[in-house]
């Protein structure tokens, strides 16, 4: 059943256009991350399916009830915000309680719902902390249990992680989606670090500028991301301008600054003689001392090396004057490879993507803003 | 300009040494002991031998026990009363939408900006005219303690919802939206949430109601007949020749309310305002629109019959002074109008030059108090020093400061009415702002130094506009207590008349004036104030 679904949803702050005609629907006992760049409309997406601001147009339903003018306390969302919010006033269990509280519960059942709740997010022994005591963590540990403390079926959740160090982050992020999992809840999760989208969601929305640019699972999205901004947002990849050539079944073959490159093409739709762009991840970009294959090989230099922990990034001019990066997973054997190496870079035909050249020009289309 | 821009970098690199800090600092705290704390205590404990003649009366230690408790009584209901009806004014003033809010917003400060004794006599003829309401049901209201009740309960209505207003502003929706999300209804979440997150400004607007009740002598002389308070007890003692009682009231009343101030404050930090029990229904019920109508209509209603018209209704002949030729002969100053005006541009020549000295050396004061700079202890005597002007009674203060002040007689009588009135108004300022800039996460703070902010950097980009609202109210509460002050300017001035003076002795015949001349005096003070805290107020706070 779809638990939450947003039709053409807009909303203006004066001049600002923060969403834009925005549809998106949320199957029930998903987890949803909806990513994209700082001040692309995320929170303002989910602020308006947790009723806290208004659309300037457009409709909200969740459990196909049109809620578009249901006043937040009556959505039975639990939300968790950017700024976290606890009540400074309140310890960790009487934030934890609220929910309960507030909806009359019996004090008994009231106080174990936040025993179990604490226990869950191991964090009995802070109960009787005030919000100022707490470190980070344990104040992001906190919100999420307010939050779920509702009883809400529905998690709303901006950058619930965003305060913590990379440690706990990565810990807390999979006993969150364990958490909703477990709770058969929906959980829509905003964030703006593509990794943890990635890992612990089943689809993955990308926005840009107030629009929604591509939804997917976070293998589709990395793997085959049909918009070329995706491709830029979710990991990193090389880009290049070419024009088609001759197409070929699947195989599309690019005519790059003079050079002939094969793409495999799935799904493509362009012309011979159009304009397009190609796309590859660095990690596809494998270098050879010797000039191992004909197609889609280029003779390049090293101009940089970057040891990055587990993987090493080498940056490489071509004989033609592209630049591109490529990515090597650290195993025992290092590349034997550094800065003014004479090299051959092997672009792997069936991981080029292949994509219409955009309209507003490639710059404007991978730009952030 | 490139200059000014480096001079400003110097600022505020210099703004980032601890010395130059403490510098500030160390002027701010040696300003308000030696122009704000001193000048009262001096004056009266220069005459403390004069406490003999009260002991050595058996029936006026007894008034004068029965004056304080009685002070005491009525501050404190007057106090509570007032938070009760003042929180739901502050309400609707700061999260209403509509335009005509600014002017409900300008209209609560009337009562401030009316002189002290035309205060007295307009509450007096009020509810002893035929437009009371009391008098409708057949309730006369004689001159005595429930009229005083009256009274206090107008005057002290603005400090409430001018603290009150600031904190709601500078106060973070998220967590009612936090509040909501969790399905609170909107009276619980202003119940369980809002206010006792706002508990610094309901114990700063509490304590200022309080003191303001404490030791108004101007307007409550008028109205007290036979009862005596505190600060009326000391009016007829003097009046009877004794300065004594003076000596003796003043300082029980300061010690009596800093003590009751330093508890309020540290029982306040510890106590929390309960939440106890929540009532879904019955609180859903509270919060449906028509209950929050009905709220608010009673809510201004009351202001309307209890604070505003009683208030203003001293101004009514005005209407007779347009048509019987006054409001010409006014305007072209015949007679004793031309006295008049020289007293108003006297009076906001005043009232500005005071309120600037008390912003700029109130504010690091007030960040003392709040940021706890000089410990726990130390911001509570701190705070207690801020009190002391608003505590010791009027008269007391008057004669207090008229002792100190002419000691300096280099000091031309213009300036001693400045230092006078910053001491009056001092309190009002700084117990606002300390309020608000409590209601400012320390965090946000740190945050802006962390990323390198200098002392004024985040003074200016984040102290200043997150309490924006405050620092323009505390003004506003500075600047019209100090053109309405009466009592303690009568008594430091020789021959300069502020208007309030000048109007006083209209009132009390010292100078023959007209029904007709007094109603449309007092309505300029009040008609010239109001407008121009409107005009401030659309300039300074454009945020409808
Ligand atoms: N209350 C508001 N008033 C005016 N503009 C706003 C308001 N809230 C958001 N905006 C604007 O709307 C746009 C989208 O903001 P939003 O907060 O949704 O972005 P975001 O994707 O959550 O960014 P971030 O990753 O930085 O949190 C931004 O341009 C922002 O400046
Ligand atoms: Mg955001």
């Amino acid at each position: 059943m779809t638990k939450v679904r947003v039709v053409s949803l807009t909303k203006n702050y004066g001049d600002i256009k923060a969403l834009k005609q925005v549809n998106l629907e949320v199957e029930e006992r998903e987890y949803l991350s909806i990513i994209g760049p700082s001040g692309c409309g995320k929170t303002t997406l989910i602020k308006l399916i947790g009723g806290i601001v208004a659309p300037s147009s457009g409709e909200i339903y969740i459990d196909e009830q049109n809620v578009t003018d249901t006043p937040i306390e009556d959505r039975n969302t639990g939300y968790v915000f950017q700024e976290i919010a606890l009540f400074p006033h309140l310890k960790v269990n009487e934030n934890v309680g609220y929910g309960p509280l507030v909806k009359g519960e019996d004090r008994e059942v009231n106080r174990r719902q936040v025993r179990e709740m604490l226990d869950l997010l191991s964090l009995e022994d802070q109960a009787s902390f005030f919000p100022v005591e707490l470190s980070g963590g344990a104040k992001q540990k906190t919100a999420i249990g307010r939050a779920l403390a509702s009883g809400s079926k529905l998690l709303l959740l901006d950058e619930p992680l965003g305060m913590l160090d990379l440690k706990i982050r990565n810990e807390l992020r999979y006993e969150l989606r364990k958490l909703v999992k477990d709770l058969n809840l929906t959980a829509i999760h905003v964030t703006h670090d593509q990794e943890e989208a990635m890992s612990i969601s089943d689809r993955v929305v990308i926005m840009k500028a107030g629009e929604i640019v591509e939804v997917g699972t976070p293998r589709k999205l990395y793997i085959h991301p049909s918009k070329i901004f995706t491709a830029k947002f979710l990991g990193e990849a090389n880009f290049l301008e070419g024009k088609v050539e001759k197409i070929e079944g699947n195989y599309y073959q690019v005519n790059v600054s003079g050079n002939k490159l094969i793409a495999l093409g799935e799904g493509a739709v362009l012309k011979e003689n159009e304009k397009c762009v190609l796309a590859i991840r660095p990690e596809y970009v494998k270098l050879n001392k010797k000039k191992l294959n004909e197609i889609n090989t280029w003779s390049c230099y090293v101009i940089n090396v970057s040891f990055i922990g587990s993987t090493i990034l080498y940056n490489i001019i071509t004989d033609t004057g592209k630049k591109l990066t490529t990515k090597y997973i650290l195993t025992e054997n290092e590349p034997d490879i550094s800065v003014g190496d004479k090299l051959y870079a092997t672009l792997s035909s069936e991981h080029l993507l292949i994509y219409d050249y955009p309209h507003e020009g490639l710059d404007k289309a991978l730009d952030l803003e | 300009m490139k200059e000014s821009k480096s001079i400003g970098e110097a600022i505020n690199r210099l703004s980032g040494s601890p010395i130059a800090r403490k510098i500030l600092y160390s002027f701010a705290v040696f300003y308000l002991i030696a122009f704000i704390l001193l000048p009262p205590l001096l004056g009266i404990s220069f005459k403390l031998d004069l406490i003999d003649q009260v002991f050595r009366d058996e029936i006026l230690l007894n008034r004068a026990k029965s004056a304080i408790m009685w002070s005491f009584t009525i501050a404190f209901i007057i106090a509570i009363l007032d938070l009760i009806a003042g929180i739901p004014m502050a309400w609707i003033i700061a999260r209403g939408k509509s335009n005509l809010i600014n002017i409900l917003d300008a209209f609560v400060d009337i009562p401030f900006v009316i002189p002290t004794v035309a205060l007295g006599f307009s509450t007096l003829l009020f509810w002893n005219s035929n437009y009371s309401p009391l008098k409708f049901l057949g309730v006369n209201v004689s001159p005595g303690f429930f009229l005083i009740l009256l009274l206090h309960f107008a005057f002290s209505f603005p400090v409430i919802v001018r603290v009150m207003v600031g904190e709601l502003l500078t106060y973070k929706d998220v967590y009612e939206n936090a509040a909501k999300s969790l399905g609170a209804k909107s009276f619980t979440v202003a119940r369980t949430v809002t206010l006792p997150i706002l508990k610094p400004g309901l114990v700063a607007a509490f304590l200022l109601a309080f003191a303001r009740s404490l030791s108004e002598t101007g307007a409550t002389m008028i109205v007290a007949g036979a009862f005596e308070n505190g600060p009326i007890f000391i009016k007829n003692a003097k009046d009877a020749g004794l300065e004594g009682p003076m000596v003796l009231v003043s300082f029980i009343l300061i010690i009596a309310s800093i003590t009751v101030f330093g508890i309020i404050r540290i029982l306040g930090t510890k106590f929390r305002i309960p939440i106890g029990n929540v009532y879904p229904d019955f609180e859903a019920l509270l919060s449906k629109s028509i209950s929050v109508k009905i709220r608010n209509v009673l809510t201004i209603t009351i202001f309307i019959f209890l604070v505003f018209i009683p208030s203003i209704f001293i101004t009514s002949p005005v209407l007779g002074a347009i048509s019987d030729g006054t409001l010409v002969k006014a305007i072209s100053g015949e007679g004793i109008w031309s006295s008049f005006w020289n007293s108003m541009i006297l009076s906001y020549t005043i009232g500005i030059i005071a309120t600037l000295i008390n912003v700029i050396t109130g504010f690091p004061v007030a960040i003392l108090i709040a940021r706890k700079r000089l410990g726990h202890i130390g911001s509570i005597l701190l705070e207690a020093a801020v009190n002391v002007p608003i505590v010791v009674p009027s008269v007391a203060l008057g004669v207090s400061l008229g002792f100190f002040w002419r000691t300096f007689s280099f000091l031309s009588e213009f300036w001693i009415i400045i230092f006078a009135h910053t001491t009056i108004t001092y309190t009002y300022f700084v117990q606002a702002m300390a309020a608000a800039i409590e209601g400012i996460p320390e965090e946000m703070e740190e945050t802006a130094r962390t990323l390198g902010s200098k002392a004024l950097g985040v003074f200016k980009n984040i102290i200043v506009p997150l309490t924006k609202y405050s620092i323009f109210s505390g003004a506003i509460l500075m600047f019209t207590r100090s053109v309405d002050e009466t009592g303690a300017t009568t008594a430091v001035s020789q021959k300069l008349q502020t208007a309030p003076v000048l109007l006083v002795n209209w009132i009390k015949g010292i100078v023959p004036a007209t029904t007709s001349d007094i109603a449309l005096g007092i309505s300029f003070l009040v008609l010239t104030s109001f407008i121009s805290l409107l005009v401030l107020r659309l300039v300074v706070y454009r945020r409808r």
